[in-house]
């Protein structure tokens, strides 16, 4: 598969914080992307480097095979995105700050503006100041924002914030229609780990700046298996044993007396076995199918 | 590069005519402009009605220095107020360089100031011509022609040579300003500070002639004097030279120097920035 955004190395510290170390990633022609990590995992830095918002200190960023620092133009002709919050100027319409936008980027038509207001489900309010408009409908123009030049590769900062569950639900058949008929690549970011789950095709995980995995979505469920829920007595207590135990491959409270373990199905009977044995009470063990989101906190 | 450049310039206009704070400007400016020539009476005057000029230099004089200061609040506007609503992300991300921004930028600065100038020039000359006399300058008490219509309208044009760099160059002190903090209201506070603290030459810090602010009034004070046949000669200042390879006008060099300094600052800081708004 064409790489069309890569990184090498790519790192950025700012002054002792190591925000973003040597990462290397590889978004392919057609993935849909999600960008998981933490808050402060160096998700947004990473973003802002691949725009060139930001200096890397070291390492390099190559879209569609191109180098970014020396054909930035050619290759931000290609690009549209989202980065955290939708930036807008809000005594103005939406549409007039689509046409801010579109007279900035050569070669779009005043039409597009109409298209892109109707994808994102704007076209009703899209003569309306954005200042009166709702934090789901920022998002939503911030979306039609990067949307608008018609971009191969499109950024996204989680673009689902501040949307209820149907704009969840819109914003993803757009984002999924894009990418199957017009064959869009696209880089998410999102916190929202059952999105991801349902949008994406490929993950890279981002830990403490570092990228601890990058593969598709299948392959980590795969590769997840099954869990073990655990319900324990005292829980907090429960996580340090079965973290200590060296065949436990994921371990993670849920916050409600749980804990969910990631171990390989023959070891189970162990594992309950080590937790007596450490003066636990086990009152419930129960194996379920991994989501993302039980594998991306057991990581 | 021109075409970026023109492209951004014509969404810097427009975002500019569209900022709220444009209509309200251009009231201020009207008001001062016409406040300022009208509050002008010559009591000692023998003759009907003051001289055409007298009142435009009066106007000019109010509404350049009221203009200079809405300069520097729209130059300080210029990018901190992008990063305030964070839309310098939205600029940045798109097939432009941060050249082609701060080129644009500063354009689009010159062009307002050039409409700001016009339009200033433009009202008090109209309100001298509807309220005051053209024609030469009369002693009023002998009778005596002191300065042909040809020789006053001489210094008007000189004065409003020597005037113009000095508007221009404040629109610059708030570019340079507006790329060292992030805050448009930080901005604005410094920029206006700077100003006005320049205007007044820093309590005597300063010599008159090395502010640029200076030559707008200092030009209209003169064209005012020989419209009330009162100054025969235009003081050194307006006739004084900087050698920098060639000679050049110190009313030219001054404002010159000021806009290269802010502007080279506000570039390199611009350019060296990583944006995290």
């Amino acid at each position: 598969m064409v790489a069309v955004l890569e990184t090498e190395g790519l790192t950025r510290r700012f002054g002792r914080i190591l925000a973003v170390d040597g990462l290397n990633l590889r978004v392919e022609e057609g993935d849909v992307y999600g960008f998981l990590g933490l808050n402060g995992a160096g998700k947004t830095t990473t973003i802002r480097m691949c725009l060139q918002l930001i200096r890397p200190t070291a390492g390099r960023v190559r879209i569609f095979g191109q180098d970014l620092r020396t054909s930035f133009i050619s290759i931000m002709s290609q690009i549209g995105a989202l980065v955290e919050l939708p930036a807008y100027y809000p005594h103005l319409s939406a549409r007039t700050n689509l046409e801010i936008l579109r007279i900035m980027s050569p070669g779009i038509e005043p039409a597009r503006i109409d298209h892109v207001l109707e994808l994102v489900g704007l076209a009703a309010r899209g003569d309306s100041a954005v200042r009166t408009y709702s934090q789901g409908m920022r998002q939503r123009l911030g979306i039609a924002m990067a949307l608008l030049p018609r971009p191969r590769l499109v950024m996204l900062d989680e673009p689902t914030n501040g949307l209820d569950p149907q704009g969840i639900a819109d914003i993803r058949a757009v984002l999924k229609d894009l990418n199957r008929r017009d064959g869009v690549t696209l880089l998410i970011s999102s916190h929202l780990l059952h999105e991801v789950e349902v949008t994406c095709t490929r993950v890279g995980i981002l830990k403490s700046g570092k990228l601890i995995e990058q593969e598709s979505v299948e392959a980590i469920l795969a590769k997840a298996g099954t869990s073990v829920r655990i319900q324990a007595d005292p829980a907090p207590r429960a996580l340090e044993v079965v973290r200590a135990i060296p065949y436990v491959q994921g371990a993670a409270s849920d916050g409600d007396g749980t804990v969910t373990v990631r171990v390989a199905p023959e070891r189970r009977a162990e594992l309950n076995a080590e937790l007596v044995k450490a003066g636990i009470k086990v009152s419930g063990f129960i194996p379920e199918q991994m989501t993302l989101e039980s594998y991306f906190l057991s990581r | 590069m021109a075409g970026r450049v023109i492209r951004l310039t014509r969404v810097e206009l427009m975002k500019i005519v569209l900022h709220p704070f444009f209509p309200v400007a251009l009231v201020i400016l009207t008001t001062v402009t016409i406040l300022g020539a009208w509050a002008f009476e010559p009591k000692e005057t023998l003759w009907r009605k003051p001289h055409a000029l007298l009142l435009f230099a009066m106007g000019a004089k109010t509404g350049l220095k009221f203009a200079s200061f809405l300069l520097v609040i729209f130059g300080s506007l210029s990018f901190a107020g992008e990063f305030d609503k964070g839309t310098i992300r939205l600029i940045l991300t798109r097939p432009v360089t941060r050249t082609d921004v701060f080129i644009a930028k500063c354009l689009t600065g010159l062009i307002l100031a050039a409409l700001f100038f016009a339009a200033v020039l433009a009202l008090s000359f109209g309100f001298g011509c509807l309220k005051g006399e053209l024609g030469p300058v009369w002693d009023g008490e002998q009778g005596l022609i002191l300065s042909t219509a040809d020789t006053i309208s001489g210094h008007a044009v000189k004065a409003v040579t020597l005037s113009v760099a000095g508007v221009l160059a404040a629109v610059f002190l708030g570019i340079g300003i507006s790329t060292v903090v992030e805050s448009s209201g930080f901005a604005l506070a410094i920029a206006l500070t700077l100003f006005i603290g320049t205007d007044l030459g820093w309590a005597g810090l300063i010599r008159d002639e090395h502010v640029f602010s200076w030559y707008p009034s200092y030009a209209f004070d003169t064209l005012r004097s020989f419209a009330e046949g009162s100054s025969t000669l235009w003081r050194s200042a307006a006739e004084a030279r900087v050698n920098v390879g060639i000679a050049v006008p110190v009313w030219l060099a001054v404002p010159a120097a000021y806009a290269a300094v802010c502007s080279l600052i506000g570039y390199v800081l611009f350019r060296l920035r990583n944006i995290l708004a």
